[in-house]
């Protein structure tokens, strides 16, 4: 009766049980009442109670022990087991197997001996230790096989494929699970295992949202059974595979959620994975506070567990927050104390998270070559175990070490390792940063062209990086927000049918019962009290699940606001980076701009050195000439020299446009020339002497003194020409450019104003932002005003512009006289 | 007119040495040499005559600066000068400063800017009036 009356569904199991045991009692039936009581310990088991379920299995155990049943009394310790492991009290888990084992071999039972096997089995796999776990199992293997019934083997073999998922041999775990697969109904607890340890490969393997997937189904399964520490369990795996993934509101909502349940039943383990994984969150989140405070919640759980792996990982954390906050002779310390422990513990995925850690360490201690040392174990533990998202991170950190180094050609090729990798693992936080590293060896390599490329990927991935986990982190959130929902209301809905079978059931049950009239009416009265008990009840839990979605719903508000800062922290970073990078392009431009005036400056010095030469003979040769009709007659001579006054003074002329040229290019930073402004404007005018002619009109209202002020004579001069060229090309057709200048209370002022066709008051504000521009693509830089406003300041001066769109723009430039 | 008056004259082409004597020969006795070596040689026959020198900056071999240099180690009395196609560069600039040589004329070379330039040396030396 016991077995029948017990099934999978938590709450069904809940009146069933309670029933089964007060039936027993009714009928005085003391075994069953012992099996009914540790029937009732699983369901409270299940359902998160336990301290209930520990009372009510030392209940059974004493009934087994009092009626002297072997197998009561193993299957009571066996639970008690479960209980504290559970719990997270490790010690008094493995004494109560042992009770169990010890009490069944007094009779050995094979099927109740498998289950005490099977259960020390998945208490060595709670506590990663696959070795043992496999010698458990494979007896309860032996031990299955001889009773010949299939169901109970399907369990063996999904305990046997965690074991070989442990080592990391996923072929062989792969293969147990295939097995399971065929052999078990979809609707079963054995296939929400399945699901889960899927989940657990994928995971491994780096595939998160593979694993997501198959955590989704379990959750959704043991949501229904109501599970309770199954439930705390994949929310807190599930958190994990959102971190890994940057999702971390999700992930913070997930483990909060675990831990609501955890903490609640007290799973000591889970509640000190999700206070760890929390740290991690925290500290991936640059919350480094909450990171601390989360990593000593947790280890102080893991010393009372006497978990030392976990205590490792704690280590780790610790030495990566110290290396975060800039101490890194504290992070030194805790990051080898952690691979100390964890190459003692010996698992190969946490010490290559410690050699990778260290690796970076040295890579910001400046210690390349060490760092390398620890990058190269580390990668080929991951090598090893098939981690490809690790090794694609690890060819990354050692790609970049070498880049530090200076070892070009090693870096590049373990860069491209990295990304042919990321690639197809999606690894996109990896591919950012190794795009980074790449554009960095571009650079150092001198192929600015290139890196800028690869600075774009970077940025580029930043935005969808930031777009995916805006979007697709919403959108996957309320989707599961409504799934989660729907499966409430589906569950208030089974209560009702529930509601209504018990009350066909307890029907029956009275009426096999009670015998006479009287009992029916006394069982109806009982009935009906239940009845409106549970119906208030139901009422309460429904309000309380009505709380708990206005409770979620504003959660989800929480998370939405979390959402948004990260979104304008990631705007901000875009935008710095791409204001970076716009520097980097006008200082490339300016660069090219400035080798142009240098290079036309040593042209046209080598020009005019060859032309002053040529002119030196034309010169001397008149000259002599002069001296050589001194002989000749007057009227010979007179008309000679008219000849030789054509070309004194085409000499003069060409002799003047030299100089104008050369002061123009003049290259020196001196500031104490003498500067003849007149002289320096008129220079600048015969420059643009071909461009003027015939078009443009100069009026020239010198002062009558000269006006000499020191400086620096060549930048004046190319102040003036930028002044007066933008003038010119300001005129379209025919116009007039008027220069004034004046000396006053030892202020020299030069205006120069052009009837050209002005500027607007907007452009009139960006005028000497460097590489302003009105003119078309290709005919100007837009740096001649700003270097104009540059030389002028440097001469102590200033200079204000007033333009009128059609008029003509009018310059005005003051300087001191000394 | 003034043949006491002895000027060299250092040019590594023919044409500006045969100009600049031509020009000048009429007033002052000019001495002419086509590199700095040669200049230096001159001035080692000749440097109690000698009261100014005149050379070109760019030239194969010793440049302009370089003999002006050497030569004024040994004949600090004289006064030197730089006739240059360059019309002003950093080095004539420096050189002035450095007082190496008192001025500079540029090329195509005005007669009577360095007839005036030499009628102060002379005057300096009390060799007119």
């Amino acid at each position: 009766m016991s077995y029948i009356l017990f099934g999978f569904d938590v709450e069904q199991a809940d009146s069933t049980t309670r029933q089964a045991i007060r039936v027993a009692q009714k009928i005085n039936d003391q075994s069953g009442e012992g099996w009914a009581t540790a029937y009732r310990g699983v369901y409270l088991l299940f359902s998160g109670s336990l301290q209930s379920a520990q009372e009510n299995f030392t209940r059974a155990l004493e009934r087994g022990r009092d009626l002297d049943e072997n197998n009561l009394q193993a299957y009571s310790l066996n639970q008690l087991g479960n209980v504290f492991r559970d719990k997270g009290v490790f010690d008094s888990a493995i004494y109560f197997y042992r009770q169990a084992e010890a009490v069944i071999s007094k009779k050995p039972d094979p099927y109740y001996q498998s289950v005490v096997k099977m259960n020390k089995g998945r208490y060595y796999l709670i506590l990663s230790k696959p070795d043992s776990a496999l010698l458990e199992i494979n007896e309860a293997r032996k031990l299955r096989e001889d009773l010949n019934e299939p169901d109970l083997t399907v369990d063996v073999w999904l305990a046997l494929g965690n074991c070989f998922r442990q080592k990391y041999e996923f072929k062989e775990a792969e293969q147990y699970y295939k097995r399971v697969l065929k052999n078990s109904s979809r609707e079963s607890t054995i296939h929400a295992q399945y699901l889960l340890n899927m989940g657990e490969v994928s995971f491994s393997r780096g595939d998160f949202p593979g694993a997501l997937n198959y955590w989704r189904q379990a959750l959704a399964y043991h949501r229904k059974l109501n599970y309770k520490y199954e439930l705390a369990f994949i929310l807190l795996r599930m958190g994990e595979a959102f971190e890994e993934q940057g999702y971390y509101d999700l992930a913070i909502e997930y483990l909060t959620n675990s831990l609501k349940i955890s903490e609640k039943a007290r799973y000591g383990l889970i509640s000190a994975d999700v206070y760890y994984e929390l740290a991690w969150v925290f500290y991936r989140n640059k919350n480094l506070e909450l990171a601390t405070q989360s990593i000593h919640k947790a280890r102080e759980l893991y010393k009372n567990m006497k978990q030392d792996l976990g205590l490792a990982g704690c280590l780790n954390v610790e030495g990566l927050v110290q290396l975060k906050k800039g101490n890194y002779d504290s992070a030194l310390f805790y990051h080898q104390q952690s691979l100390k422990d964890r190459e003692r513990i010996g698992d190969m995925a946490a010490v290559s998270s410690s050699l990778y850690n260290l690796g970076e360490l040295y890579n910001a201690r400046k210690e390349y070559k060490k760092a390398l040392l620890f990058l190269g174990r580390g990668v080929k533990l991951d090598e090893t175990i098939g981690d490809d998202y690790g090794k694609s991170l690890y060819y990354y950190q050692i790609g970049k070490s070498y880049n530090l180094l200076g070892m070009m050609d090693s870096a590049i090729f373990y860069l491209d390792k990295s990304v042919r990798i990321a690639i197809p693992t999606s690894a996109t936080d990896v591919l950012r940063n190794s795009y980074f590293e790449i554009a960095t060896y571009l650079q150092k390599v001198g192929k600015p062209n290139e890196a800028i490329n690869y600075y774009k990927k970077f940025i580029q991935l930043t935005d969808t990086l930031f777009n995916k986990q805006t979007s697709e982190s919403l959108a996957s959130y309320r989707t599961l927000y409504e799934v989660e929902k729907k499966e409430r209301e589906i569950e208030l809905l089974n209560k009702d049918n529930l509601l209504i079978k018990t009350q066909v059931q307890k029907q029956r049950i009275l009426f096999y019962v009670a015998g006479t009239g009287l009992l029916i009416l006394i069982g109806m009265a009982i009935f009906y009290y239940r009845f409106a008990k549970r119906l208030k009840k139901l009422n309460f839990q429904i309000l309380e699940k009505s709380q708990e979605v206005q409770t979620q719903s504003e959660e989800l508000t929480g998370a939405n606001e979390v959402l948004s800062d990260l979104n304008q922290e990631l705007e901000k970073s875009n935008k710095n980076l791409k204001d970076a990078l716009d520097d980097v392009r006008k200082t490339q431009e300016k660069l090219i701009q400035s080798e142009k005036m240098a290079s036309l400056g040593v042209l046209s010095a080598g020009v005019a050195h060859e032309l002053n030469n040529p002119l030196n003979f034309i010169k001397g040769g008149v000259n002599a000439l002069g001296i050589q009709i001194q002989d000749l007659n007057e009227d010979k001579q007179r008309e000679v020299k008219v000849y030789i006054d054509i070309i004194n003074e085409g000499v003069n002329r060409a002799s003047v446009i030299l100089k104008g040229l050369s002061h123009y290019s003049r290259q020196t930073d001196r500031q104490n020339e003498p500067c003849d402004i007149h002289k320096i404007l008129d220079n600048c005018l015969l420059i643009l002497s071909n461009t003027l002619k015939h078009r443009i009109v100069i009026e020239k209202d010198y002062s009558r003194s000269v006006i000499v002020m020191t400086g620096n004579e060549g930048r004046l001069h190319q102040a003036f020409l930028n002044i007066l060229s933008n003038a010119e090309q300001a005129i379209p057709g025919m116009g007039t450019i008027h220069i004034k200048t004046n000396v006053m209370n030892d202020i020299v002022s030069i205006s120069i104003a052009d009837t050209g066709s002005g500027l607007s008051k907007e452009n009139l504000l960006k005028i000497s932002d460097p590489f302003f521009t009105t003119k078309p693509p290709g005919e100007g830089t837009g740096l001649g005003l700003s270097i104009t406003y540059k030389i002028i300041e440097t001469h102590g001066g200033k200079i204000s512009v007033s333009s009128e769109p059609g008029k003509g723009t009018d310059f005005l430039i003051l300087f001191p006289l000394s | 007119m003034n043949k006491k008056i002895t000027i060299l004259y250092v040019d590594d082409e023919d044409i500006n040495l045969f100009l600049f004597e031509r020009s000048l020969s009429s007033t002052y006795k000019v001495l002419t040499a086509k590199s700095g070596e040669e200049g230096l040689r001159i001035l080692g026959e000749s440097s109690d005559e000698i009261v100014m020198v005149i050379t070109d900056m760019r030239m194969p071999g010793m440049d302009g600066l370089l003999f002006i240099r050497k030569a004024k180690e040994k004949f600090h009395n004289i006064s030197y000068y730089v006739l240059t196609a360059f019309n002003f560069n950093e080095e004539i600039n420096t050189a002035i400063e450095d007082k190496l040589i008192n001025n500079f004329f540029t090329k195509p070379f005005d007669i009577e800017t360095i007839k005036a330039e030499i009628g102060r040396v002379a005057s300096k030396l009390n060799l007119i009036g």
